[in-house]
């Protein structure tokens, strides 16, 4: 096997998933957002992003807090730093892999 | 970023969080109260400034301590207003370049003079784009204000006036209103520079335009909000 289909075969299978992928680059874009706002903008259902929000948070590539603004209560989603690295190296792979098939 | 994609969605999701602080038409509303406000301020100081009441004094000092506050205040403000509407309806994201908290000056950072640092990967794109469409209504703006009072006497024309201009700019930046900015701070130099340059017999009419603009603003912004509410009920848990 060549180093490069080893890179592609150590890719981060917690972000592979399309729905945290999804998460992961809103939150990488904007650093942190509510749930509501994570729910609408992934086009996810309620119990489908906290399952996913779940998983990232075990895999420590998210950080949740409960918070309130004013007096509306927040769920502020936050990318850890280990999440951040993670999700660029997981990009600089699939640029790869993009750049030999365009 | 890959340059080939021409779409990326990490832009593309900062471009929407951007968007997002403006779908409620709070800016514009507030963009027009001000307006409305100096214009009153103004027009009280220069038609009745010369009967030196102490109930004009307090009202005048009440009013610009309060514009002085929003505006020196407008992010704030704008997030507490936000608390209370947009974010029970649609969630809640970071104002834009606001993701660690600091606090630049306001004019700045609407203008994107001193975001587009903290984000390298966003700068090509406003600079190229939405910065020059700004600069382009802000300019527009600018001279309007006195030329419309140096050369139009009636004060009910400059009022109209500044009502399809307030139109046009709203118009002008609603399919991006990251615009908007433009238009609030374009007021506020209108004003210093109205001051600075009209002769007294002139100054009524440009303040009746900032009026005008100011009202078309609000307006257009209660409507904005009015169908944001309408179309976002109150999520429930």
């Amino acid at each position: 096997m060549s180093t490069a289909l080893q890179d592609l075969a150590t890719l981060d299978r917690v972000i592979h998933e399309p729905a945290r992928l999804a998460i992961m680059t809103v939150l990488y874009a904007l650093g942190e957002a509510d749930f509501l706002y994570l729910q609408r903008e992934c086009g996810l259902t309620q119990g489908n992003l906290s399952s996913h929000l779940a998983r990232l948070e075990e895999a420590g590539r998210v950080k949740i807090e409960k918070t309130f603004k004013g007096k509306y209560p927040l769920t502020i989603c936050r990318l850890t730093g280990n999440g951040r690295r993670a999700f660029e190296t997981y990009a600089q792979k699939m640029r790869v892999v993009g750049a030999s098939i365009s | 970023m890959a340059s080939a994609n021409p779409v990326s969605p990490v832009l593309d999701a900062e471009r929407r969080s951007w968007d997002y602080w403006f779908v409620d038409g709070l800016p514009y509303l507030s963009a027009g109260i001000l307006g409305l406000l100096i214009a009153a301020i103004f027009l009280l100081v220069d038609r009745y400034g010369h009967t030196h009441s102490p109930f004009l004094i307090v009202l005048v000092v009440v009013m610009l301590g309060f514009v002085a506050l929003v505006y020196a205040r407008l992010r704030q403000t704008l997030e507490w207003l936000k608390s209370r509407i947009t974010y029970p309806r649609t969630g809640y994201v970071p104002p834009p370049y606001f993701t660690d908290h600091s606090t630049p000056p306001a004019d700045l950072v609407m203008l994107n003079l001193s975001g587009v640092r903290e984000k390298e990967t966003i700068a090509p794109l406003l600079v190229s784009e939405d910065l020059r469409w700004r600069l382009w209504v802000a300019l527009l703006i600018l001279p309007a204000e006195p030329l419309v009072g140096q050369f139009i006497a009636s004060h009910a024309l400059c009022t109209l006036i500044g009502c399809v201009g307030g139109f046009f700019a709203w118009l002008l930046s609603r399919k991006d209103p990251r615009k908007a900015w433009a238009v609030l701070f374009g007021l506020l130099f209108a004003q210093i520079y109205t001051c600075d340059f009209l002769s007294r017999p002139h100054i009524e009419g440009a303040f009746y335009f900032l009026a005008g603009v100011g009202f078309a603003l609000a307006l257009a912004g209660a409507i904005v909000l009015a169908r944001y509410l309408r179309r976002n009920p109150v999520a429930r848990a």
